[in-house]
């Protein structure tokens, strides 16, 4: 190859390649952004992140049950089409939007809500009575879980509507209130059939009501109704953002301080690059430790309100028989160190657990009385008790390991969502504690559809779910989660057992039956009663401990103050306490006017 | 020997890919086997304690560097040295052969090549364990070698027609020979580049297998730690980086090694480029 | 063809016969035939594969609603119900000869998960996307990386030789969702150099699909960045084949010859060793080519240039059998249309090939 010809050639041959490559960068770089592009450079923007699917598989039918509806599924429904209510997890009381006043009648068994008048929807509608009953048929059309508690719903005046209740119980109120209304203009034809079916004798499951479920499920509004004080500009849909301007005539449209919230698409890493940018105000996705600190290196502002559930190690008793005996639970319970497990999932984030009662520290302090707390053995970290436990029944400690009572060696697998980042951690951080104590132990990542599927079938030996519920406030869905949901009674629905924990049991206390007390304390409408009933199950769930709480969760949601925002409240605001996937506080905060503009 | 060291690239690839090779043979027998979290020490920067600094849990990166490497390298040799070997063999023996062998290879190819991979997997994954380096190995050997067998088949298929392939089939040499001693050798750096092609995208695809969970992160391997860099948002943090840059490095190199040492094969294998 | 007469009548029918063997026999005819079996075999496959994946639909549904919304039991299960037309309980044999039937219509079903939306609608409206931008990428990464890779052969053991092949390997040993990662992170976060959030999505808000340059700028401008990171991540692998394929070439008898002979050395470049280098390259482009239509998962999710990876991620994840059958239907007939062509064009490339084993006339 040292032919000078072949080199020369070679040259000018190069110099041609490059040539041709740069006339091809000078035409790539020739493209740029079209010039009919809608900036968001403006007055009074929002910026925040939400994942959603473009048209056509996006879709405006926005009614709870849905799937794939744009945004839908998330807080910034509430801006659109608010619901009578959203509730103040401290106060305990809700905050009236669309509805003016609701009471129950205990005696008449039934529930009203009065809306308020002066409401209309972006089509000049006025908003009345007649939008919620319609929107409650088609609920019933889609099987929603409100009407368990009711037998009828009727508008009695413009502004206010009855529901009768059949199951009276106070955790109805929540599906009442916190259901939006929907415009009857849209949905009130199928209201109508749907009564119709009803009327008739026939019910969802016959083949009328299926059929007529099918074809409710394929309407496609060409945009959604609005009451709210905005309106999704259909126009500025693309598959990485869209945008919501202000409908004048909407609710609290002259309270809301912001003219256009801009909704970037994306998951947690998609999104945190414009984050880092500064490009987004606000988001409710889950970032990793990593990530947050280095939104706290760029100045944001990192607001930490209580999911109010979080990570627990589920024990499958059908596969281990040896944890069956509550000592060996409670061993666990003492040998994990819950900060460590919390710290490394979720950093500041992922805070151990204290009361072990199978639903929220934070919410401890109201169900139980003090006295009552005083018996909750909170756990803490303590190996030499764990072994003193494992030995008094039987297990031996032998060379580096241990055996179990049956004398084989203890080794386990730790099976976790291999998706999600904070499940993941705990896993493998389950796993090498377990193993530094001795017991032979290796975490195991299953792709989250398949681990959900083995959760139920009990394809498993110890995995990582969540305890708690992050919706409702009510214990009972919280107990639910461990004790119904992933054990027998629901999982053989799947065709398989779950944890298999017997739920008649007997404590120290005597015995006691959970299905019953668990399903009292979610019914009636004596509160005192239901107090009672949470009060049984978290002492018993405390001693028995049927899985192991290991850390609460509370939310990272990076909050950029200064640059289209002013400020959000201080930290001990009661109202950044809301569960930010049940009433989001900065929803409420904007519809109140408490969040500004720069 | 002499033939490898004339080129001195070439030289330098293989001694790093040996160095490489050795450390992560025998490097882990002088580390620790099992790192301690410890929350103090969460993402810090490389310093004199931790060469590399620490990722998630405190743990030293170096460390899980030295450990990580060897059953990621046997799973991307593994896999490369199946599916090369198959695409070889098949394609070869399809294009020299012809008629019903060859229509055999080709539409087998053809299917395994259109199957899709993700959900064939996913079942896979669901059915059985898929935690041993052998039989990820044979699992993403077997599926990459459809690629390189249409290469390989078009390649034989015109040396097939050479007068030194003709002359040797007159001479009554046997199949075996002709394939083994007159045709591939033609073919040695194309196969070779293909090889190390193979190699690292094997290696990825273990990452990949990883990253839809499919198979159990059961030791801290170079792929584990990329895949708990990414999903631990590691690239976002400064003093992270090294996290998520550390395994993507190391496979780097290897594969450059690899790159640099297939030039001095290139010489060996085909006479015509020494020059004398 | 001497006949009498009496038997012209029988000349027709017999040419006639002659004529259809000879098109069933010939090579072009038979290798569509097999393409066709292959996809079909596949697609039979794809059905029951499919529903091998552990869990189905309303299971998976429930679990996500329940895990990820904490949602409870009841509701999700009562939510499923209200949203599925799919019964698990229908022997698969049926549900398989429907399948076949829609298909024979053209009619590939409804997704599961929204049932007033059709297959082939949700499927063409990310596919053009991913067409264009991993295409168009696959297309400059072969052209550029064959160029190099030749111009490297030629310059064997010089600094470009060296320096290329260190920058393309090191390119094509980082996996692409980092490379892109990496991108967004340091030249968009860091350094500020890319406005990334006005460059994510396939085209601006705003903006309207139609065929204007305005458009097509703009989508052009939204698709430089998946598509510089797909180049880059590949660029390297075509590179160094490419090169290796050029250096056997190069010590090819003919080229002395044409050397020898005086020819011009961009003529040889060209036509003589060119055109052979190439031609092994050739069926891995066509390869990937077909495998275009696949897309790239986690790259289109950094920039948010939502394809066909991202649909069949998420079909898979949810089970939703229709939209999933569909996608993998496509990139089924993609692959082997491919193939087919590849085969049928490089008999035409290569002279030498033709009349070997059965291919050609």
């Amino acid at each position: 190859m040292t032919d000078i010809h072949m080199t020369t050639v070679s040259r000018r041959r190069a110099l041609q390649l490059f040539g041709g490559g740069a006339a091809g960068l000078a035409f790539l770089a020739a493209c740029s952004r079209s010039s009919k592009a809608t900036d968001t450079k403006g007055s009074k923007e929002f910026h925040g992140a939400w994942p959603f699917s473009v048209p056509p598989k996006g879709h405006f039918n926005e009614l709870p049950g849905m799937v794939d509806m744009i945004i839908g599924d998330g807080p910034y429904l509430d801006l659109l089409v608010p619901p009578p209510a959203m509730y103040l997890w401290k106060e305990k009381t809700y905050q009236g939007l669309m509805a003016e006043s609701w009471t129950l009648d205990a005696t008449a068994k039934t529930y009203t809500v009065k809306l308020r008048t002066g409401l209309k929807w972006s089509d000049g509608k006025p908003v009345t009575s007649k939008d919620m009953v319609s929107t409650w048929w088609c609920l019933r059309l889609m099987r929603n879980e409100g009407w368990s508690y009711i037998s009828k719903v009727e508008a009695t005046d413009d502004q206010t509507v009855v529901f009768t209740l059949s199951n009276p119980s106070t955790v109805f109120e929540r599906y009442a209130l916190r259901t939006q209304i929907f415009s009857d203009a849209v949905y009130g034809e199928w209201a109508t059939k749907t009564k119709a079916l009803f009327d008739g004798g026939k019910d969802v499951d016959s083949p009328e009501g299926t059929q007529l479920n099918t074809d409710f499920q394929k309407l496609r509004p060409a945009a959604v109704t609005t009451s709210g004080p905005f309106t999704i500009d259909v126009k500025s849909i693309t598959n990485a953002q869209l945008t919501l301007v202000k409908s004048p005539t909407g609710y609290a449209a002259d309270k809301v301080d912001f003219d256009k919230v801009v909704l970037y698409n994306g998951e947690t890493p998609d999104v945190t690059p414009l984050v880092l940018a500064k490009n987004v105000d606000y988001a409710t996705h889950g970032f990793p430790p990593a990530t947050t600190k280095e939104f706290t290196a760029k100045g944001i502002r990192i607001l930490k309100p209580p999911v109010y559930s979080g990570a627990g190690l589920y024990l499958n008793l059908g596969k281990l028989p040896q944890f069956k005996d509550p000592k060996a639970r409670q061993a666990l319970a003492y040998l994990l160190k819950r900060d460590e497990v919390g710290s490394v999932s979720l950093g500041d984030s992922g805070k151990a657990v204290k009361y072990m009662a199978g639903f929220s520290d934070l919410q401890v302090p109201d169900w139980l009385s003090a006295e009552d707390m005083g018996k909750l053995n909170t756990y803490e970290n303590n190996a030499q008790k764990a072994e003193e436990l494992l030995t008094s029944i039987g297990w031996k400690k032998s060379g580096g390991g241990w055996t179990m009572a049956d004398g084989k060696p203890a080794a386990f697998d730790v099976s976790y969502h291999a998706e999600y980042a904070d499940f993941s951690a705990t896993g493998q951080n389950v796993a090498q504690q377990l193993a530094a104590f001795g017991f032979k132990t290796v975490g195991k990542g299953v792709t989250y559809s398949q681990m959900d599927v083995d959760l139920y079938k009990g394809n498993y030996q110890m995995a990582i779910q969540t305890w708690g519920s992050s919706k409702h406030p009510n214990p009972h869905f919280a107990f639910v989660q461990p004790l119904f949901t992933y054990n027998y009674p629901v999982a053989a629905n799947q065709g398989g057992r779950g944890i298999d924990f017997d739920l008649k049991q007997t404590t120290s206390a005597g015995p006691i039956d959970f299905k019953t007390l668990v399903e009292a304390a979610g019914a009636g409408l004596d509160e005192a009663t239901q107090k009672a009933s949470v009060t049984k199950v978290a002492l018993a769930f405390n001693e028995l401990l049927p899985v192991v709480p290991l850390y609460e969760r509370y939310g990272n949601n990076p909050a950029l103050e200064g640059t289209r925002v002013a400020a959000w409240p201080a930290d001990d605001d009661p109202i950044l306490l809301n569960a930010p996937y049940a009433d989001n506080f900065t929803i409420m905060l904007m519809l109140d006017g408490r969040l500004k503009s720069v | 020997m002499t033939a490898l060291m004339r080129s001195k690239a070439g030289f330098a690839g293989f001694v790093v890919f040996c160095l490489m090779v050795l450390l992560a043979v025998l490097g882990p027998l002088f580390t620790p086997g099992h790192l301690v979290t410890d929350v103090t020490a969460v993402y810090q920067p490389p310093s004199g304690a931790h060469l590399l600094g620490t990722d998630s849990e405190g743990r030293d990166i170096a460390i899980q560097m030295i450990n990580g490497g060897r059953s990621v390298i046997l799973v991307g040799v593994l896999a490369g040295v199946i599916s090369t070997g198959i695409a070889i063999a098949f394609g070869s023996l399809g294009a020299y052969l012809g008629g019903w062998v060859d229509s055999l290879i080709v539409s087998v190819t053809d299917i395994v090549l259109t199957v899709p991979q993700i959900i064939l997997l996913a079942v896979l994954a669901s059915l059985y364990t898929l935690d041993s380096p052998w039989l990820l190995a044979v699992i993403i050997g077997g599926f990459a070698w459809p690629y390189l067998l249409r290469s390989v088949r078009a390649q034989v298929f015109s040396l097939k027609e050479r007068e030194y392939v003709e002359a040797a089939r007159l001479l009554d040499l046997g199949t075996p020979h002709v394939l083994f001693r007159e045709i591939l050798p033609n073919m040695g750096a194309f196969i070779l580049m293909n090889f190390v092609v193979t190699m690292t995208n094997a290696i990825y695809a273990l990452v990949g297998l990883y990253f839809l969970g499919l198979a159990p992160i059961v030791d801290d391997n170079w792929g584990a730690m990329l895949n708990k860099a990414w999903t631990r948002g590691a690239i976002f943090y400064s003093d992270s980086l090294f996290y998520v840059l550390a395994p993507v490095l190391a496979i780097s190199i290897l594969q450059l090694s690899l790159v640099t040492m297939t030039r001095s094969f290139e010489e060996i294998l085909n006479p015509r480029l020494r020059q004398s | 063809m001497i006949a009498a007469p009496t038997t012209a009548p029988e000349i027709r029918p017999v040419r006639l016969r002659r004529i259809t063997v000879r098109a069933f026999r010939s090579y072009p005819a038979r290798r569509l035939g097999k393409a066709v079996l292959t996809v079909y075999l596949v697609a039979t496959g794809t059905f029951f594969l499919v529903r091998m994946l552990p869990g189905n639909p309303v299971e998976v549904f429930i679990n996500t609603q329940m895990s990820q919304y904490g949602v409870s039991y009841q509701e999700a299960a009562s939510q499923a119900a209200g949203l599925f037309s799919f019964d698990p309980s229908r022997p698969l044999l049926v549900q398989y000869g429907e399948y076949l039937a829609g298909m024979a219509h053209g009619d590939f079903g409804h997704s599961l998960l929204a049932p007033g939306t059709t297959v082939l609608d949700i499927v063409f409206s990310y596919l053009p996307w991913t067409v264009f931008s991993v295409g168009l990428g696959v297309l400059l990464s072969c052209g550029l990386g064959s160029l190099l890779g030749m111009l490297m052969a030629y310059r064997r053991g010089g600094w470009l030789d060296h320096a290329l092949s260190l920058i393309g390997s090191l390119l094509h040993s980082i996996p692409n969702y980092l490379l892109a990662m990496l991108i967004v992170v340091f030249l968009g976060v860091r350094l500020e150099i890319l406005p990334i959030a006005q460059m994510r999505g396939a085209y601006s808000p705003g903006v309207t699909p139609e065929f204007s340059f305005d458009f097509i700028s703009d989508a052009m401008y939204h698709a430089s960045l998946p598509i510089t990171v797909y180049v880059l991540t590949t660029i390297g692998g075509w590179m160094l084949v490419m090169k290796a394929s050029t250096v056997e070439t190069l010590g090819e008898d003919y080229v002395t010859v044409a050397r020898a002979r005086g020819l011009p050395d961009r003529r040889i470049a060209a036509s003589y060793v060119g055109r052979n280098a190439v031609l092994p390259v050739f069926p891995q482009l066509a390869i990937t080519l077909g495998f275009v239509v696949g897309g790239s998962i986690l790259v289109e999710q950094v920039f948010q240039y939502q394809g066909i990876g991202f649909l069949l991620l998420q079909s898979v994840q949810r089970r939703d059998y229709p939209v999933l059958q569909g996608i993998l239907l496509i990139v089924t007939i993609a692959v082997v249309a491919a193939n087919l062509v590849s085969d049928l064009l490089y008999s035409r490339l290569d002279p030498r090939v033709r009349g070997a084993g059965g291919e050609g006339s």
